[in-house]
C-alpha cells in the first residue's frame, strides 16, 4: 500500500514534467496523485470500480481546485496530472487490442470499464465545480477569473 | 483601441490553449473575455477542436472576422497557465493589448530541460509497473522499456512523423523488446505488464476522460471529436503492439 502511494507519487511528477506542468508545482501534484491513489485503493477493498473511482476523484478535484484557487492558475495544471493514475488509459487499449485479437467480448467489456471510469472522473469534477461556484456565490460577489 | 490587434490576441491565445489541449469551455471563455475589452456590440467566440471563429462588430468599424484550423495537439500545461495568467491581466487591465500580445509570443519557451522528460517518461513507465501490481523483476525491466520508448520518440522526432505512425513505431519496439525480455529472462516475468506500463505515456486516458468531459460541458462536437481521436490513439498503439508482438514470434492475431 505504502510502495503503491510512492509509485502514484512518482508517476505524477513524472507526468507532470511530460505534460509540461509549470515546474514549480510539479511536487504539489505528486501529492494529489499519491492521496487520490491510495483513496481509490482504500475504496476498491470495499465499493466496486465506478463508485471507487467516483470517491477517488472527489478528492483529486477537490484538492485541484483549492490548487488552483491558492496558486490562481488554471485547474487543468494540477487536474491532468492528478488524474493520470485512474484515467482509463490501459482499458482503452485494451479495447482495440481485445477487438484485433478477436475477443469481443474482452473488447466489449474493456470500452465499458472505460467509458465508466471516464463518465466518473468526469461526474466528480462535475460535483465539486458546480460545490465550489455555490460556495464562491455565497462568498463573494464578483466573479473570480 | 486597435481592434485587429485584440482579434489577433484572442486568437493567438485561443490557438495555443486549444493547441495545447486545454478544455474547450475554457479557451471559447478566454477568448470572449479578451474580446468584450473592446466593448463592441457583437464579441463573439466561437471553439471546437479542429478550429477557431470570432467576430469583432459594432456599427462604428468595419466587421472583423478570423478563422484559425487548429492541426495540431499536444497536451502542454505550462503554455495553458502562462495563456491564462496572460489573458486576466489584460482583462483586469493590468497589462496594455501590445505588452498582451508580445507576451503571447514567447509563450513557447520550454519549462523544462530535453533530458527531464527523458527521464520523467522512464520514470513514469517504472512506476506504472508498481501501480500494475509489478515486482521487482518487472521494474528492473521496465527501466529497459522505459529508455527503448525515449529512444524511439527521438528517433521519431527527427524524421518528423505524424502522430498516428509515432505510437504504431513506438508500440511496436516497445512490444518486440518485452517480447524478448519474456524469452530471454532467466525468471518467468510478466509480459502483459511491462507492456501495458510502457505505453501509458501515449495511451489515450486523459483524451477520453477530456472527451467526456466536454461532452458535460455541452461541447458535443469537441466532445465528439476527442472521444475519437482518443479510439484513434488507441488503435495505432493496440496495433502496433500486436504487430511487435507477432515480430518476435508470439502469436497475436
Amino acid at each position: 500500500m505504502i510502495v503503491q502511494i510512492f509509485g502514484a507519487y512518482i508517476a505524477v511528477v513524472a507526468c507532470s514534467i511530460l505534460l509540461e506542468a509549470p515546474s514549480i508545482y510539479k511536487y504539489y501534484n505528486g501529492i494529489i496523485g499519491a492521496v487520490g491513489w491510495g483513496i481509490y485503493q482504500i475504496a476498491q477493498l470495499h465499493f466496486g470500480l465506478a463508485v471507487s473511482t467516483y470517491i477517488a476523484g472527489l478528492a483529486i478535484s477537490l484538492m485541484a481546485n483549492l490548487y488552483a484557487r491558492w496558486f490562481k492558475a488554471p485547474l487543468t495544471v494540477f487536474f491532468i496530472p492528478g488524474f493520470f493514475p485512474l484515467v482509463p488509459g490501459s482499458a482503452m487499449y485494451l479495447t482495440v487490442y481485445e477487438l484485433l485479437q478477436g475477443n469481443t467480448e474482452a473488447s466489449a467489456g474493456n470500452f465499458l470499464d472505460a467509458i465508466k471510469i471516464a463518465v466518473m472522473i468526469a461526474l466528480s469534477s462535475f460535483t465539486i465545480d458546480t460545490a465550489f461556484k455555490a460556495f464562491k456565490k455565497v462568498k463573494y460577489s464578483k466573479s473570480v477569473f | 483601441m486597435d481592434f485587429k490587434r485584440l482579434m489577433e490576441t484572442a486568437i493567438l491565445a485561443g490557438t495555443i490553449m486549444m493547441e495545447s489541449n486545454a478544455e474547450t469551455y475554457r479557451v471559447e471563455d478566454t477568448m470572449n473575455r479578451i474580446l468584450r475589452t473592446s466593448n463592441l456590440q457583437t464579441a463573439e467566440a466561437f471553439a471546437i477542436t479542429t478550429g477557431l471563429f470570432a467576430t469583432l462588430d459594432d456599427p462604428s468599424i468595419a466587421a472583423i472576422t478570423i478563422v484559425k484550423r487548429i492541426t495540431y495537439r499536444d497536451t502542454n500545461l505550462n503554455k495553458i497557465a502562462k495563456v491564462n495568467t496572460i489573458s486576466r491581466r489584460l482583462v483586469n487591465k493590468d497589462c496594455s493589448l501590445e505588452e498582451a500580445y508580445e507576451a503571447l509570443q514567447h509563450v513557447h519557451e520550454a519549462e523544462y530541460q530535453f533530458y527531464h522528460s527523458d527521464l520523467a517518461i522512464i520514470a513514469l513507465v517504472t512506476s506504472f509497473s508498481l501501480l500494475l501490481g509489478g515486482g521487482v523483476l518487472e521494474l528492473l525491466f521496465s527501466l529497459v522499456t522505459g529508455t527503448v520508448l525515449v529512444l524511439a520518440r527521438k528517433g521519431e522526432q527527427k524524421a518528423k512523423m505524424s502522430a498516428f505512425m509515432r505510437n504504431l513505431l513506438s508500440s511496436i519496439l516497445i512490444a518486440a523488446t518485452a517480447a524478448l525480455i519474456g524469452q530471454i529472462s532467466p525468471a518467468p516475468v510478466n509480459v502483459n505488464i511491462l507492456i501495458i506500463a510502457a505505453i501509458m505515456p501515449m495511451v489515450p486516458g486523459t483524451a477520453i476522460t477530456n472527451a467526456i468531459r466536454d461532452t458535460f460541458q455541452g461541447d458535443y462536437m469537441s466532445g465528439g471529436a476527442k472521444a475519437l481521436e482518443a479510439i484513434m490513439i488507441a488503435f495505432s498503439i493496440a496495433l502496433g503492439v500486436a504487430l511487435g508482438i507477432l515480430a518476435t514470434g508470439g502469436i497475436a492475431f
